[in-house]
């Protein structure tokens, strides 16, 4: 016999493992549940005569029990498929369910809506692709990783490993010019500069003669200053030889000879040349100025008359052509 | 002969008069021991053959003596080398609880005691000493891998020569960097494409809107990016990046580890505008190597040297840790002190795609596969 109010005072006051207890209402975890919440109308097992909409695979199913059948746990439900169309589903409901409670009736309408709302969501969902797939992430395995992160870490020595890398770098010279202590541009700064003292000290030796010489370019045009010059480098050759052996003296005279010769051709003239273009110059100027101060009056006056000469003579060329 | 004499003597002499010169001054005993030095000298003068004929005397003693002793020595070595002195039967007498301690702590001691013997009896030897064992790391016992790349490899070479970050290397484009997160990113996310902003120049931050990463990337194409980051979060915390290259390069997932933000830091250094160096360390297999590339390729050619920004990726056990600093040059380029400026982070790779993103479709390179790959610990990829 079924005695629906029985099972329901049971359930509801005892023990019922589909009970879900939660704050504000109490919950029902029975698949079989028009509402899902726990109460006597809606409690598919102390119900005998009861309904529900439920989905499988995107197709929903309306599910029918009544009293005559209860002794029949293999064919309790009925299960009619409903249309995929929500209007004619919604009318099937209304057509099967004729006689039965309004509670019923409208809670399956309202469940199938629902459900249509549901599986609507989820194709579009599925059609625009932004669905994340979720992926587990093993406890222990995480563990382990950052442990071996840690070590790691400790292995790489990573400030020593940057250090050494920069420096490597700057050894390399990728640097180029922003740093002043490379070894090397340091060692050929050195050398660098070590040529130019010995240079000016050449300088400085030969300055006295340059300045003899410098007294008689007044008069005329340079050939007298380069005998002097040659002079002079027979004069201060021996006092730099003084300092070395005896033995030497003759060979570095010799050589020396041609060296000065070179150092003429090269180095010294590079050096000596600035005075002598001075005074060149100065000799120069002197009478260039004295000349342009003529001149620039005459240029002026000139100018003015050449131009002219051209447009005349342009048209001609042009007629020719 | 006769005038060379007469010269030495003269020397001495003058030598000699100097000495006393120096003893009249203040110091005795230089002056004795030069007096003495004098001496020595002048026997040499007079028998210069005997003395050889006694020193090479001397030398045959010795190395007849290292024949001797070197294998004596040899075996001490390697005795001091295998075996330890202490078992846990000399410690019977404590009580159990202690044993294991006091055991521990003779080893240890013992030990330190081998490696000082040892370094006597290297220092004894002196050029026939046995070579020093090479320390045993999971680096130096590194599983062999055939993929990996020689600095002179033709094929290598010419692969690279043609693949999909050519154009940047042959400086054909210019490196511009678009940064976007997961749709609804929280704060954390935000601050952290803010410091990666700050790393990366010519990069721009974009907020993601719920937009499709494939609609992304073909609106990056068209604004000619080169590169895309996008962060990803979990429980409001970056854990990853998809670091997809443009407009076909391959895309890659790196895992976030152990990220710092700057203000987190001990001691940190506010970021410039200058383009950064960079550095890539240990990317050794042709993975590495494409990785490496692909790093590269997010930061502007020539950097500037004056700004003293440098960006690491540091590779060690596959883990690539993520650091920015800012160096200086010191004791005239024996040193390089650093100044930590950015986030610092680890990534781990987890797959390598080809093309652009596409996570179903998609050819993927290299997948890291857990339980086929992570055979042993010995075993890396990059």
């Amino acid at each position: 016999m079924q005695c629906d109010d029985v099972t329901w005072n049971i359930l509801h006051k005892g023990q019922c493992s589909y009970k879900a207890w939660s704050k504000p209402k109490m919950f029902c975890r029975n698949e079989m549940n028009l509402t899902g919440l726990c109460n006597r109308a809606s409690c598919p097992l102390a119900n005998s005569q009861y309904a529900t909409v439920r989905e499988e695979n995107g197709v929903c199913y309306l599910y029918a029990k009544v009293v005559e059948r209860s002794h029949y746990p293999r064919r309790l439900w009925e299960k009619t498929k409903l249309s995929k169309d929500m209007n004619k589903a919604l009318e099937q409901i209304s057509d099967q369910l004729i006689h039965w409670s309004e509670y019923v009736r409208h809670k399956c309408k309202a469940r199938l809506i629902r459900i249509h709302q549901y599986l609507i969501r989820m194709r579009k969902m599925a059609v625009r692709g932004n669905q994340k797939k979720l992926i587990p992430i093993g406890r222990k395995v995480e563990r382990r990783e950052k442990r071996r992160e840690e070590k790691a870490l400790v292995a790489a020595k990573l400030d020593h490993a940057i250090e050494k890398e920069l420096l490597a770098r700057l050894k390399q010279g990728t640097y180029g010019d922003v740093y002043n202590f490379r070894q090397e541009a340091f060692e050929q700064m050195l050398e660098n500069t070590e040529k130019e003292l010995e240079i000016e000290q050449e300088v400085e030796q030969d300055d006295p003669d340059t300045g003899e010489t410098q007294f008689v370019a007044d008069f005329d045009s340079s050939d007298d200053e380069e005998d002097m010059e040659d002079g002079g480098d027979g004069h201060w050759s021996p006092e730099e030889t003084d300092s070395e052996n005896e033995e030497t003296w003759q060979q570095q005279e010799e050589e020396s000879d041609g060296d000065d010769d070179g150092e003429d051709g090269g180095e010294p003239m590079e050096v000596d040349e600035p005075p002598k273009k001075k005074s060149k110059k100065e000799v120069k100027k002197k009478t260039v100025k004295k000349a342009a101060d003529g001149k620039k009056k005459k240029l002026k006056k000139r100018a003015h008359v050449e131009i002219e000469y051209e447009e005349e003579v342009e048209p001609r060329q042009r007629v020719k052509a | 002969m006769a005038p060379k004499k007469s010269k030495k003597s003269k020397q001495e002499d003058s030598m000699i008069d100097f000495v006393e010169e120096e003893v009249s001054g203040d110091v005795d005993e230089e002056g004795f021991e030069e007096a003495e030095d004098i001496v020595v000298d002048s026997e040499e003068d007079e028998p210069p053959k005997k003395k050889k004929k006694v020193i090479k005397k001397e030398v045959k003693q010795e190395l007849e003596l290292t024949d001797e002793k070197l294998q004596e020595l040899l075996e001490k070595y390697e005795a001091s080398k295998s075996t330890a002195t202490k078992t846990k039967d000399d410690f019977k007498h404590l009580p159990k609880s202690q044993r294991g301690k006091a055991l521990k702590r003779a080893l240890r001691k013992d030990k330190r005691a081998r490696q000082e013997e040892r370094t006597k009896i290297r220092d004894e030897l002196g050029e026939s000493a046995p070579q020093k064992e090479v320390p045993k790391t999971i680096e130096s016992m590194r599983e062999y891998d055939a993929t990996m790349v020689d600095e002179q490899d033709d094929e290598v070479e010419h692969d690279e020569a043609n693949d999909e970050f050519a154009p940047y290397f042959n400086r054909e484009t210019t490196p511009k960097v678009m940064i976007t997160m997961t749709p609804k990113a929280k704060i954390t996310t935000f601050k952290f494409c803010f410091e990666l902003q700050k790393c990366i120049p010519n990069s721009e931050m974009f907020t993601r809107k719920n937009v499709l990463l494939k609609t992304i990337i073909e609106q990056a194409k068209e604004r000619e990016f080169t590169d895309l980051l996008v962060v990803h979060e979990d429980r409001k915390k970056p854990n990853g990046i998809i670091f997809c290259h443009l407009p076909e390069g391959p895309t890659a997932y790196f895992k976030i580890n152990s990220l710092t933000f700057t203000q987190d830091l001990k001691k940190f250094g506010e970021s410039t505008a200058h383009f950064p160096e960079v550095i890539l360390n240990n990317f050794n297999t042709r993975l590495g190597h494409n990785i490496a590339r692909m790093l590269a390729c997010l930061f502007p050619h020539d950097p500037k040297f004056t700004g003293r920004r440098v960006v690491t990726f540091h590779n060690q056990r596959d883990y690539i840790f993520f650091r920015h600093h800012r160096y200086e040059f010191k004791k005239e380029g024996t040193k390089a002190a650093l100044l930590e400026l950015g986030p610092r982070f680890t990534l781990r790779l987890k797959w390598l795609q080809k093309g652009t993103f596409d996570a179903k479709w998609g050819e993927f390179e290299w997948v890291l596969k857990r339980h086929e790959m992570e055979t042993s610990r010995r075993r890396f990829f990059l």
